[in-house]
């Protein structure tokens, strides 16, 4: 089962821990598993930032609980809270630390610090936190590589869109929202050059509202293809009522728009979940990074929608078996950021501790970068 | 057989203890039917939702850690509201304690300094006591509506509070993340409870009530405070206005943000975005609930921190969903106000 994992490479991983400044590197260093008094059937926790809902982010991660339930049955007992502010999640980590919950998943960026808190608190409880980067002797992290999928939506963009305008709704400035910005645009002008990519920033992860009010300024700024980094319907929803076409993030959202999803990206958790708590159940744990990409399952492409022309439908199958082989680097030079600056010269690549740590757009994306 | 409300001569003893009692009675029906109707035992929720997290000393501390914001906000609410001063923004001179304390970390997030955090708490009362000054400042010279301008200098606070956590005093190492830097040891109040978030800050949240309830009862302002229901018996007083609308803003301004620099450099441990989503307007509700009165304060407070922590508990119990514990908070919450309505009135019947 190994290869469901990509493990970041040790050099990412000490870069991420120099800048942060204080990681435990003997529980990264140590090969030993790391080891607490299970009491059977293990109980497990999954701490949710917005309402589970019926599409994005938090109801991927729900699929990934349901999924892992029904494959191990009663080994284990899990549940979810969901819609839990940042400022609310230690109280609620602690409550599930301290009612017999030996494994915890904390599912959003925001929930790092919180998490890593507690974990120095409840030796004998293991964490998992997805998107994060700090680790702890008894706290892992898991994180998907959306921007494979996100390069592949860009080659189906560009091939689809006629007014060869762009727009991308975004929730923080964070390197995760980089990464995906940019793989979408190297994707974008892979099959239009001309393209470009327009951003607004919403500031937040779940708002069905705000993210409604940008995709209509989007609208009505002339972009024909919307793509967003948030997780509510509402972006496709309005794609759908204008007669354009939008990326769908985190779900098949096919459901809202039947007409204007032309691919997109789907989180998929389940084997990592099941994975990691058979870890826990035999003992086999150990705090690792994550970091699985369209090769391992964590991230899926979308059904490609029948608008989309036969040629371009091959050139994406080809670029993700070669993305899942290895054989294609997404980030690889030349590459240019907004102010047309040479970031990535021709033949090199950005290497996985710059990915990690990325924090500019490439040229081609239109707005500020924070 | 038609009912009508009839005012009693007097507030009926008997139901100010009763009609809390009829109204949780009242709501434990409405929810057994809500859950029922979800497909939960009725009587396995009210339970998670309302008297689990009590079983457990970790529930206790969660419970308390909740309540004590509310407290101490509600406790300086009381004093505006009775001297009817409608200081609606609380939430706003909370954010700007906490803004103001936060201040000193950003600029010196090494220190070890002993006075750090001592300067941070006064700091955090200055700050929610300047913030009230502004609403005080115009209503006594420009008679505006202090329900219109504390409320929207809410606003104002929120985006102040988010142009600096997004902006110039993001943490330079959160990638991008909005939310100060983390609090250190130096500034941060201590936790006394291990393995909970219980720390000294609540301790000395709960000492305000009482203290309330004594400057109420023994010193002139108090007594100022309890004649302004009557604007004759004030002017009779010879008690100016302006002085009791400038006092009973800065007391309950100052209240909250001391309240809110107790959260940051409490369980929150940092400024964030979010700060205020615990505390919001539930003080206003919390001070209502104590039927205005310090001390009822306490466990208006203790039951509002209780329903937030049930809800949580009754997520991780029995899977009822967030907004299906919040609804029945709501529904207990509006039993308790609308039976109020029994200490005044009594039903009789309409003699035809």
């Amino acid at each position: 089962m190994s290869t469901r994992r990509d493990f970041l490479k040790t050099a990412a991983g000490l870069a991420a821990a120099s800048a942060m400044g204080g990681l435990p590197m003997s529980a990264m260093a140590a090969d030993g598993y790391y080891k607490i008094p299970l009491k059977k059937p293990l109980k497990i926790g999954f701490v949710y930032i917005d309402p589970i809902g019926n599409i994005g982010w938090s109801y991927q991660h729900e699929l990934g609980r349901k999924h892992m339930q029904e494959v191990l049955g009663d080994q284990v007992q899990s549940v979810a809270v969901e819609n839990v502010a940042d400022a609310r999640a230690e109280a609620v980590f602690r409550q599930l630390a301290s009612s017999g919950h030996q494994l915890i998943f904390t599912t959003s960026f925001s929930f790092m610090n919180p998490t890593l808190k507690v974990a120095k608190e409840f030796p004998n409880v293991i964490f998992e936190q997805a998107t994060g980067f700090k680790t702890a002797p008894n706290m892992g992290n898991y994180n998907g590589r959306f921007y494979e999928a996100q390069y592949l939506s860009g080659l189906v963009a560009g091939a689809m869109t006629k007014s060869n305008k762009i727009g991308f709704i975004l929730p923080f400035p964070i390197p995760e929202v980089y990464r995906v910005v940019d793989a979408f645009t190297i994707g974008l002008h892979e099959t239009n050059p001309k393209a470009t990519v327009s951003t607004v920033w919403v500031n937040t992860w779940y708002d069905p509202g705000k993210e409604r009010e940008a995709a209509q300024t989007l609208v009505a700024s002339g972009v024909d293809v919307i793509a967003t980094h948030t997780d509510s319907p509402a972006p496709m929803q309005v794609a759908e009522s204008h007669g354009i076409y939008a990326i769908a993030q985190d779900s098949n959202q096919i459901k809202y728009g039947p007409k204007a999803q032309l691919t997109g990206v789907i989180d998929n958790w389940g084997p990592y979940y099941v994975e990691t708590a058979r870890r826990v159940l035999e003992g086999r744990w150990k705090p690792e990074s994550t970091w699985g990409g369209l090769k391992s399952g964590i991230v899926q492409l979308a059904p490609l929608s029948p608008a989309v022309p036969k040629d371009i439908a091959d050139l994406v199958m080809k670029r993700k078996a070669e993305i899942e082989n290895g054989t294609f680097n997404i980030f690889t030079g030349p590459l240019y950021d907004q102010s047309g600056k040479l970031k990535v010269p021709a033949g090199k690549s950005l290497s996985e501790g710059e990915l990690l740590g990325l924090q500019w757009f490439v040229k081609g994306v239109e707005g500020k970068a924070s | 057989m038609p009912l009508r409300l009839q005012r009693r001569a007097r507030p009926s003893f008997a139901m100010r203890l009763g009609a809390p009692l009829l109204a949780v009675l009242v709501a434990a029906v409405i929810a057994c039917g809500l859950l029922a109707a979800s497909g939960k035992a009725p009587l396995d929720g009210f339970y998670a939702l309302f008297l689990a997290p009590l079983t457990q000393a970790s529930g206790w501390a969660d419970v308390l850690t909740k309540s004590a914001p509310l407290a101490l906000i509600g406790a300086g609410l009381v004093v505006a509201f009775r001297s009817r001063v409608w200081n609606i923004g609380a939430q706003g001179q909370y954010i700007a304690g906490a803004v103001l304390g936060s201040a000193l970390v950003v600029h010196m997030p090494e220190s070890s300094a002993g006075w750090l955090l001592p300067s941070m708490i006064v700091l955090g009362v200055i700050g929610g006591l300047l913030y009230a000054a502004i609403p005080a400042f115009l209503s006594t010279r420009f008679n505006a509506n202090v329900i219109l301008t504390s409320l929207m200098f809410d606003y104002v606070a929120l985006a102040g509070l988010h142009y600096l956590t997004f902006g110039p005093w993001r943490d330079p190492s959160s990638y991008g993340f909005p939310g100060s830097v983390s609090f250190q040891d130096a500034a941060s109040l201590p936790v006394i409870w291990a393995h909970t978030q219980f720390g000294l800050g609540a301790v000395f949240a709960f000492l305000a009530a009482p203290l309330i309830w004594i400057l109420l009862r023994s010193t002139l302002f108090g007594f100022q405070v309890r004649v302004s229901a009557s604007d004759e018996a004030s002017t009779y007083a010879g008690f100016s206005r302006p002085r009791v609308v400038w006092m009973a803003l800065l007391l309950s301004g100052a209240l909250a943000g001391l309240a809110g620099l107790m959260q940051v450099a409490g369980p929150i441990n940092q400024l964030r975005p979010d700060i205020y989503s615990e505390v919001g307007f539930s003080a206003i509700i919390v001070a209502y609930l104590g039927q205005l009165n310090p001390l009822g304060v306490l466990p208006a407070a203790l039951l509002v921190g209780l329903f937030s922590v049930g809800a949580n508990n009754a997520q991780i119990t029995l899977g009822l969903s967030s907004s299906l514990g919040q609804l029945l908070q709501g529904v207990l919450l509006f039993t308790l106000l609308a039976s109020n309505v029994l200490v005044n009135y009594r039903l009789a019947k309409v003699s035809s």
